[in-house]
């Protein structure tokens, strides 16, 4: 009997789902709820090399304690590798070393560290300040006596300049960046150009002058981190030393920053990867993730000695970029979840399963206020133009194929638009809200030919009411936890649709649409 | 206006016997249906030569366009036609259909009055040709010409320009409920239901009208002609029952069938299509749920062979229904 069955592989799927759920919790210590501490998070590093037949030795940067950052713990995952943790007058560094490695290698490393909005945070890395400017004014002072080159003249020049218009460290630092933010100005075209090293990047001519003026001032690379992010391109910055600590200068204002956590990885020039041995080209890349949970990371740490298996199929010991993608895709079965109980309970009509579930993951991206403007704002164009280009008695392919290229112009006029305004809209297109917004357009305008327009608006509405329900369901961050950490929960999920399916009871909207049996039939008794 | 819309109490829908979307869908489209046979019911050219092997009466074949090649030849081929239909064979919604009077050596004359150049015509038929108006609109379909049907004098007062039909629902090759759905101004001369055509219940045993609805209101005048609609006998009655056990019986893989059936002024009752999944307004215009007689049938382990047994079987459900059970 397929009922009997039905409710068979419902109990089956429930009780192990609620088995290993009950497991995680009470005896492994899981924390059900997210605690999002935003304050803390990870920096993750992915190294990868090919390396040769000899021994090799990779040095990666590793973030620094620093004004708004400090450092907790490093931890690395390199098989095979000996790790070593050193630190130097670059910087902190990670160390992988090999007999031999030959072949592709990748290594993660990460470092757990807070936010902190005081500056007094003891750093972790760099050379003292003392040690950071090679120059001695009065070294410069007599080799500009005995051989006046024009790069000494120039460099005279402009720091008596800054000097003459500043009482104190701070604003010789600040007015000097804005002379040399000139380039147009004489000597600093001459500094520029007669320099010994390349002083083409403003960074390094600052550095370079405000060392020559005796202020310690160092290039430095790293992350600046506003939000999680799967991938962080490092940035040069410069800091300067004056009233007794560093301070992070804008190279074109000469001001201080303080507004946004930016994680030192190295100090001066040295690069961010080098090593020993064959390596070929090395690539090194970076990504941000909130620490989701305290109680989560310890239960996790924990339980590898515990129940090594379980941490091992955790997906929270997957690299962090895949975490991030894994998050919204554990979302995709809740979504449709949603979806199907709109359509077999509810009776709202969509098109499709999927594409109200996609519509609701593109308003992650987007934002939903946003997504939805975006949403019918551009499939009423599509259709407005498939309208048009059916008065032309184009084909059905090749008048999709024109409608859908317009769209993507229309996209890309307003990530521009969004772009000149400095509205973050634009940021939020990206290829896969595209594809769902064209798949939409061309399974509307087909309905449109095939059933009428009130149909194809029916079910236009219908997507979009249940993407938005879908929407607050997924966007839900307890929800969006517990679908990441407990993945076993996925089960519970197929158990409900397993049920849903079984359902041949009426949908809310039948008790509507036939609202004119509300009474008894003449003729027919009452069978319940 | 009310502002809470007014929704049947839960319990009363199954009382009445009502079929909902779901159920239809799980008690009865997906066990008595298989899916590998719907192209018996999509295409209109298989439905055709299934129909004439089962010896039911289907509107003639005169000829069809299958190359964009062959439309060169299409003057010759209608040239002693007389009138005729043009559709897809694969045709949704009543798409791509242009009803024509006759030809001549410049083009055809449509229906309407309206003149069609050859260079139109052939223009048209590649658009059906490239699934234009076709089901899922994968590019390709096939142009079908064939014989016009007139709707029986009957239908002059009761439909607006376009053809009315029978929607007759046969589950297991037995008649269970069938209605009338006529064309309105509204609907556009087409018969479907949810762009304001009207349907009109019919007593399944006699083939008297019995109720109206448009926009599942009920109404007793046709809003264009303002004729009555309740209390007619349409014609040819035990012909249109007959013809739905019969093609029905002929296609067993489909179990649940919607059998659409023109009643010809001179061929009587013709079969004008099949519907593998045929929506449940029917029981909104006949005010009579369909679960009662399915699941009957249903639960039966074998019905019973025979045009004649199966429309009695068809009759006792109805009555059955209607009647209060002796207890």
């Amino acid at each position: 009997m397929v009922r009997m069955q039905i409710l068979i592989v419902v109990l089956i799927l429930s009780a192990l789902s609620g088995a290993l759920f009950a497991y995680k919790v009470t005896k492994l210590g899981f924390p059900v709820t997210p605690n999002q501490d935003q304050s803390e998070f990870y920096v993750e590093a992915r190294v990868s090399f090919t390396g040769g037949t000899g021994p090799v030795s990779v040095k990666a940067a590793l973030p620094n304690s620093a004004a708004g950052f400090a450092v907790l713990e490093t931890d690395a995952l390199a098989t095979g590798f000996g790790v070593l943790e050193e630190a130097d007058e670059d910087g902190n560094a990670m160390f992988f070393e090999q007999r031999s490695a030959e072949g592709p290698q990748t290594v993660f490393y990460r470092v757990r560290g807070y936010r902190v909005d005081s500056s007094n945070v003891a750093r972790s890395g760099g050379r003292t300040p003392e040690a950071v400017s090679p120059f001695a004014t009065d070294l410069r002072k007599r080799t500009l006596g005995t051989e006046p080159t024009p790069f000494l003249l120039a460099l005279d020049d402009i720091i008596e300049l800054g000097q003459s218009r500043s009482a104190d460290d701070r604003n010789f630092v600040r007015n000097t960046a804005l002379i040399l933010a000139d380039t147009r100005d004489e000597r600093v075209e001459t500094l520029i150009e007669d320099a010994a090293t390349d002083l083409r990047e403003p960074e390094r001519l600052l550095v370079t002058v405000l060392q020559a003026a005796e202020i310690p001032a160092r290039r430095v690379v790293g992350l600046p981190v506003r939000a999680e992010q799967a991938a962080v391109t490092p940035r040069i910055a410069i800091e300067a030393y004056f009233e007794d600590q560093w301070h992070r200068i804008s190279p074109r204002t000469g001001s201080v920053t303080t507004d946004d956590v930016f994680i030192p990885l190295s100090y001066g020039e040295a690069p961010l990867i080098s090593g020993e041995g064959t390596i070929g080209e090395p690539d090194i890349s970076f990504s941000v993730r909130n620490v989701i949970n305290d109680r989560l990371e310890h239960a996790l740490w924990t339980s590898r000695a515990d129940a090594p298996i379980v941490s091992w199929v955790s997906l929270l010991s997957l690299p962090l970029s895949t975490q991030i993608v894994f998050k919204a895709i554990f979302l995709v079965p809740i979504g449709a979840l949603v979806i199907a109980f709109l359509r077999q309970m509810v009776g709202v009509s969509t098109f499709g399963t999927f594409m109200p579930v996609l519509i609701a993951l593109s308003f992650r991206e987007t934002g939903l206020f946003n997504g939805i403007g975006l949403f019918v704002g551009l499939v009423g164009a599509g259709l407005l133009l498939r309208a048009y280009f059916s008065k032309l008695h184009l084909l059905l392919v090749p008048r999709l194929t024109a409608v859908l290229a317009i769209v993507t112009l229309l996209m890309a006029f307003i990530a521009l638009l969004g772009n000149a305004a400095e509205f973050p809209i634009g940021l939020s297109i990206s290829l896969f809200p595209l594809v769902i917004l064209t798949m939409t357009i061309e399974r509307m305008s087909i309905m449109w030919e095939e059933v009428g327009a009130r149909e194809a608006l029916i079910r236009g509405a219908g997507s979009i009411i249940a993407a938005i329900i879908a929407f607050l369901i997924v966007s839900n961050e307890r929800i969006e936890y517990l679908a990441f950490v407990f993945p076993e929960l996925l089960l519970i999920i197929v158990a409900l649709a397993v049920l849903l399916g079984g359902y041949n009871g009426y949908k809310l909207s039948e008790y509507l649409r036939f609202n004119m049996f509300g009474q008894k039939l003449p003729g027919l008794e009452d069978t319940e | 206006m009310r502002l809470v819309p007014k929704l049947a109490a839960p319990w009363r829908l199954k009382a009445n016997h009502i079929l909902g979307i779901n159920g239809r869908n799980r008690d009865y489209v997906a066990p008595f249906n298989d899916r590998r046979f719907y192209h018996l019911v999509d295409n209109k050219l298989t439905t055709k030569s299934m129909a004439l092997k089962a010896g039911v009466t289907v509107p003639k074949l005169i000829g069809r366009v299958d190359y964009t090649g062959q439309v060169k030849s299409l003057p010759d081929m209608l040239k002693n036609a007389g009138d005729f239909v043009i559709k897809p064979a694969r045709g949704a919604g009543g798409g791509g259909i242009i009803v024509a009077d006759g030809v001549d050596e410049n083009g055809l004359r449509k229906a309407s009055g309206a003149r069609m150049v050859w260079p139109e015509v052939k223009f048209h038929i590649q658009n059906i040709l490239s699934g234009m108006y076709s089901l899922g609109g994968d590019g390709t379909d096939i142009a079908v010409i064939e014989e016009r049907l007139y709707p029986h004098s009957i239908f002059k007062t009761l439909a607006f320009s376009g053809v009315p039909d029978v929607r007759v629902i046969v589950f297991r090759g037995v008649p269970v409920m069938a209605m009338l759905r006529l064309p309105t101004s509204e609907s556009d001369g087409k018969a479907n239901l949810h762009t304001g055509g009207v349907g009109v219940g019919i007593d399944l045993p006699t083939g008297v009208t019995t109720l109206a609805v448009q926009h599942d209101n009920t109404i007793d005048k046709h809003p264009d002609f303002l004729t009555p609609l309740t209390g007619l006998q349409l014609p040819g009655w035990s012909d249109v029952m007959a013809l739905a056990t019969d093609i029905a019986t002929a296609v067993p893989e489909l179990g649940y069938v919607g059998v659409d059936v023109v009643i010809d002024e001179v061929r009587g009752p013709t079969l004008l299509e099949l519907n593998a999944r045929p929506g449940i307004a029917v029981q909104i215009a006949n005010r009579k749920g369909l679960s009662a007689p399915l699941k009957a049938l249903a639960q039966m382990d074998e019905i019973p062979e025979g045009r004649e047994v199966r429309i009695a079987l068809a009759e006792k459900l109805w009555t059955e229904a209607t009647q209060p059970k002796p207890s």
